[in-house]
């Protein structure tokens, strides 16, 4: 090690006792900072000559008064000569950008309102923006009309137990939770059959808060519940836009006792037996939505937001889909109805699930939505 | 008993012990404004101050005096003129006595008292055909109404609007909720929502301190930009556009009165950053946009769209932002509130920044100390493919002593993918809770997420995370001042955006340590001290580090 910069320091009264109280700041020694006799920064002069190098933050700190092109141009290329020497930065020259964390301070507009693409993610992309269209359209196509089930958490393993074992119904997309605090209920939801009632392969989109995403690990980690059949594959976070927004969790949260502020929501995606991302086109197209979605106009108050319904319907081509919320959402957050789906929930709209007449749905409608050329051409393919 | 003590019977039953706990901590004054509240008897029937007292006396002498127990023991048998003088408290309620007299009550009254939570028999369809009746109970109307959703049509047309006439609500005390003690509900909810006073001054603070970073708003007039493509020349050197003010006074002198798309235009382009499509000979608009945009290699050839950016002329704002920030120390030495802080930041001012270049897996962190308030550390994970670093099995990073580092403060980890799971599991390991989770929502130039190609495994990636781990219970932190989202351009592959160091900045306070692990020379900074392999050489300000790192180098040469 002997490129370093450091200079031995010489042994100045005047370095010394500052040095030596910078240890004090972290405890509460407040007595090694009374007895500061000297002007803070004299040690540093004394200590690091390359303490003002400008290679190192001098290139961070912004200026206000030069903002038109020609400035600022002149200013990351100063930067940019800097950074040579540091081998790193083959980048090209990058434009003035928004500090949107720093405009939330001091406007209170939160940052993800500014992101320029929540109604359309696929603005800018033509061929993107068809290939989701034609998705939409196919699997409207080939979507079963809407149940609903409604069931009190009491009787829910009681109803599914019955669909596996009397009426051999089994599903390849299975939902639980929404976008609610008291979703998540451990002794519920680990109690479910749901190895029993998801076939394989088969996908699982499951809803946590930041706050339950604890209790959503311990189960999905615990080996001795249906949850040892899946792997975490993919984590979903959506994302209100504003605080008013129904979205927005407000239930339950204390800002004294939250590190930052909680605005989003996870839905963690498992899948269950074996599929591969280049083969098996029958059954899952990957890579068409992202693993991010933000609230907009369009989304509706509901109980989960259509946007990740969609995430499913596009990754997996199975008819057959299954979305169980366990407990009341309250009046903010209805449950509603989905083509495609089958809801059990203590409070959705329609209660008209009938298994008998689902199956004869399902058989003339098939179990998986047809491949379709155009998409097939137009969709991100993984190489084989 | 009479009908009021009978209300007032009811309504302790039904809230019990919800009354004797905070916020309504007993107090009778406050149970009173309860029952008044919830109470949907209204006029002569209405129950007054001292009635109410009244029928707590009752109640309390049917009971032999076991029913309440108060603060002071004696409080029942007190006159209060009214509730605002009354400061007792009913510290404990017999519910099971309450419950007795309740019942006695039924039995002895005729007709029997519909008893408050009963659950309703649902009604047979059968009972529904003959009957056609809108029961009075709420509960029972509900199910009334769901039945009927459920239900194929009714045949005969006329029974059928009769009973959805009677269904419909006719105000909102006629709607039925889970509880009907709603209003009471409502306010407790105010309650909870009203921000704490310290947790406002908190956020004052962070306004204070924090400078104003130039900030424009960008044009969302897709036509703006296409007037913009003959008006503006685009810089490749810079990748900034350049206005051409002649030609856009002419176009504004040629413009009549009716029309003012320019005069709009010269407004917006005022205040807004544009980004204004360069159409070069190859360009082919029906493609749409670059995936690289700003950042693509071969922006001559490419036959995608990209975009330059137009900035704003109007500097006003600056000016407000630049007073704030001159004022920025000043406002650091007067803090009249302390809350959260170890000690007056203006007597701490920020170390510059300090960097060790080294292999982070074969240094003694001892040579650290053990007191920075924030870590934060990223590690390139295997699954990563960065060049940057020879990458790191789990198990060698796992193994870096990061549990010495810290007797109390925050850990963050960036993760993606599948390290998500395994940076929990190592942050428990190391000592530490996992108490938050930030999100990076990456964009492109355009402020759009980035969305195309194939950015992950089953689906696109358009975010990363920034695991959030607390040691210890420390007081000093300011919590809930940012969002747990930030939204920032990508970089160079792999650099994390800085807007991460304004966030924890405002969490631990100004003048605090902060370590920055598997750091580049653009992560140093003032305050934080940066290890890494990828480092100019070491730069210490610190004298105890200085002296302890090169004993320990001295003597391993
Ligand atoms: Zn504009
Ligand atoms: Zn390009």
């Amino acid at each position: 090690m002997n490129n370093t910069s450091y200079m031995r320091p010489v042994g100045t009264r005047s370095g010394y006792p500052y040095l030596s109280s910078l240890q004090g700041w972290q405890g509460s020694d407040y007595s090694a900072q009374k007895s500061l006799a000297h002007q803070p920064g004299d040690g540093h002069r004394l200590v690091a000559t390359r303490a003002s190098a400008k290679d190192s933050y001098a290139k961070n700190t912004r200026t206000l008064a030069s903002l038109n092109p020609q400035q600022t141009n002149n200013r990351t290329g100063k930067g940019n000569t800097n950074s040579k020497t540091n081998n790193e930065s083959k980048s090209s020259v990058s434009c003035f950008k928004n500090d949107y964390s720093n405009h939330y301070i001091h406007s209170g507009v939160l940052p993800v309102k500014y992101v320029r693409n929540a109604v359309q993610p696929v603005e800018g992309y033509p061929k993107l923006q068809k290939l989701i269209k034609l998705k939409e359209q196919q699997v409207m196509k080939y979507a079963t009309r809407a149940y609903g089930s409604r069931v009190k958490p009491e009787k829910m393993v009681d109803t599914l137990n019955k669909w596996i074992y009397e009426d051999n119904l089994q599903f390849d997309v299975i939902m639980i939770g929404a976008l609610s605090e008291n979703q998540l209920l451990y002794p519920l939801v680990s109690q479910l059959p749901i190895d029993k009632l998801c076939a394989k392969p088969g996908f699982l989109f499951i809803w946590a808060s930041t706050q339950k995403i604890s209790e959503l690990s311990k189960l999905l980690s615990n080996t001795s519940t249906w949850t040892k059949k899946f792997r975490r594959s993919e984590e979903l976070v959506f994302v209100p836009v504003d605080k008013n927004s129904p979205f927005y969790p407000t239930d339950s949260l204390i800002p004294e006792e939250q590190l930052l502020e909680q605005m989003q929501w996870h839905c963690w995606m498992c899948i269950t037996g074996t599929v591969r991302r280049s083969s098996d086109k029958n059954l899952i197209h990957c890579n068409i939505n992202t693993d991010l979605s933000i609230e907009n106009a369009s989304t509706k108050n509901s109980a989960v937001p259509a946007q990740i319904y969609q995430v499913a319907e596009n990754f997996s081509t199975s008819t057959k889909r299954l979305h169980i919320v366990p407990s009341k959402t309250g009046l903010d957050h209805p449950v509603r109805l989905r083509p495609g789906w089958v809801i059990l929930s203590p409070d959705v709209m329609l209660d008209n699930f009938d298994p008998l007449k689902y199956k004869t749905e399902i058989a003339s409608l098939g179990s998986n939505v047809p491949l379709d050329d155009e998409i097939e051409q137009l969709r991100p393919k993984t190489p084989v | 008993m009479d009908k009021k003590t009978n209300e007032v019977l009811k309504f302790l039953i039904d809230w019990n012990y919800l009354l004797i706990e905070p916020p309504v901590e007993g107090s009778i004054a406050e149970i009173y404004f309860c029952f008044i509240a919830s109470c949907q008897v209204k006029g002569k029937d209405k129950v007054s101050w001292l009635q109410f007292v009244k029928c707590l006396q009752k109640l309390n002498e049917i009971c032999i005096h076991n029913a309440f127990t108060c603060l002071p023991a004696n409080a029942l048998s007190l006159t209060y003129e009214d509730p605002f003088k009354c400061f007792s408290k009913i510290t404990h309620m017999d519910r099971l006595a309450l419950n007795l007299i309740y019942k006695q009550v039924k039995l002895s009254s005729n007709p029997p008292i519909e008893p408050p939570k009963t659950p309703p028999l649902p009604l047979s369809r059968l009972r529904l055909a003959a009957q056609r009746e809108v029961p009075k109970d709420k509960e029972e109307r509900l199910d009334l109404l769901m039945e009927l959703v459920d239900r194929p049509p009714v045949k005969s047309k006329r029974a059928a609007s009769d009973l959805y006439a009677g269904l419909s609500p006719l105000d909102i005390e006629d709607v039925y909720t889970t509880t009907s003690r709603s209003k009471r509900l409502d306010q407790l909810t105010l309650l909870l929502s009203v921000p704490a006073g310290s947790h406002i001054l908190a956020k004052e603070r962070a306004k204070l301190r924090t400078p104003i970073k130039p900030f424009f708003d960008c044009c969302d007039d897709s036509r703006h930009a296409q007037l913009l493509i003959p008006l503006t020349s685009f810089d490749r050197t810079t990748n900034y556009c350049k206005l051409n003010s002649t030609r856009l006074n002419d176009r504004l002198k040629l413009e009549t009165g009716s029309s003012d798309t320019y005069t709009e235009l010269a407004r917006c382009v005022n205040q807004k950053i544009h980004f204004i499509p360069i159409i070069q000979s190859q360009t082919d608009i029906k493609l749409g946009d670059c995936s690289y945009l700003d950042t693509c290699h071969k922006m001559s050839s490419c036959r995608y769209v990209h975009y330059g950016q137009l900035m704003p002329q109007d500097d006003s704002a600056s000016k407000k932002a630049a007073q704030h920030n001159k004022n920025i120390s000043k406002s650091m030495q007067i803090s009249d509130f302390t809350r959260g802080e170890a000690i007056s930041p203006a007597t701490r001012p920020e170390l510059p920044a300090q960097w060790i270049n080294c292999d982070v897996t074969k240094l003694d962190f001892s040579i650290l100390g053990d007191d920075f308030a924030l870590i934060i550390a990223d590690p390139s994970w295997t699954i990563h493919m960065n060049l940057n670093y020879s990458s790191l099995t789990d198990s060698d990073l796992l193994q870096i002593r990061m549990d010495k580092l810290q007797k109390e403060g925050l850990f963050l980890l960036w993760v993606t993918g599948r390290t998500i799971e395994t940076g929990r599991d190592f942050l428990k390991k190391w000592g530490y809770q996992v108490v938050n989770q930030i999100t990076w929502v990456k964009t492109n130039q355009l402020v759009r997420t980035i969305s195309t190609g194939r950015t992950g495994h089953w689906l696109n990636h358009s975010k990363e995370h920034l695991l959030v781990g607390l040691k210890g219970n420390p007081k000093w932190i300011n919590k809930c001042i940012d969002p747990q989202i930030l939204i920032s351009s990508t970089r160079e592959t792999s650099r994390k955006p800085d807007e991460v160091y304004g966030m924890v900045e405002r969490m631990v306070g100004p003048g605090t340590r902060k370590l920055e692990i598997f750091g580049r020379q653009h992560n140093t900074r003032p305050g934080w001290l940066t290890i890494g392999n990828q480092l100019n050489g070491t730069h210490l300000v610190e004298k105890e580090i200085a002296e302890r790192y090169y004993s320990a180098s001295a003597t391993e040469a």
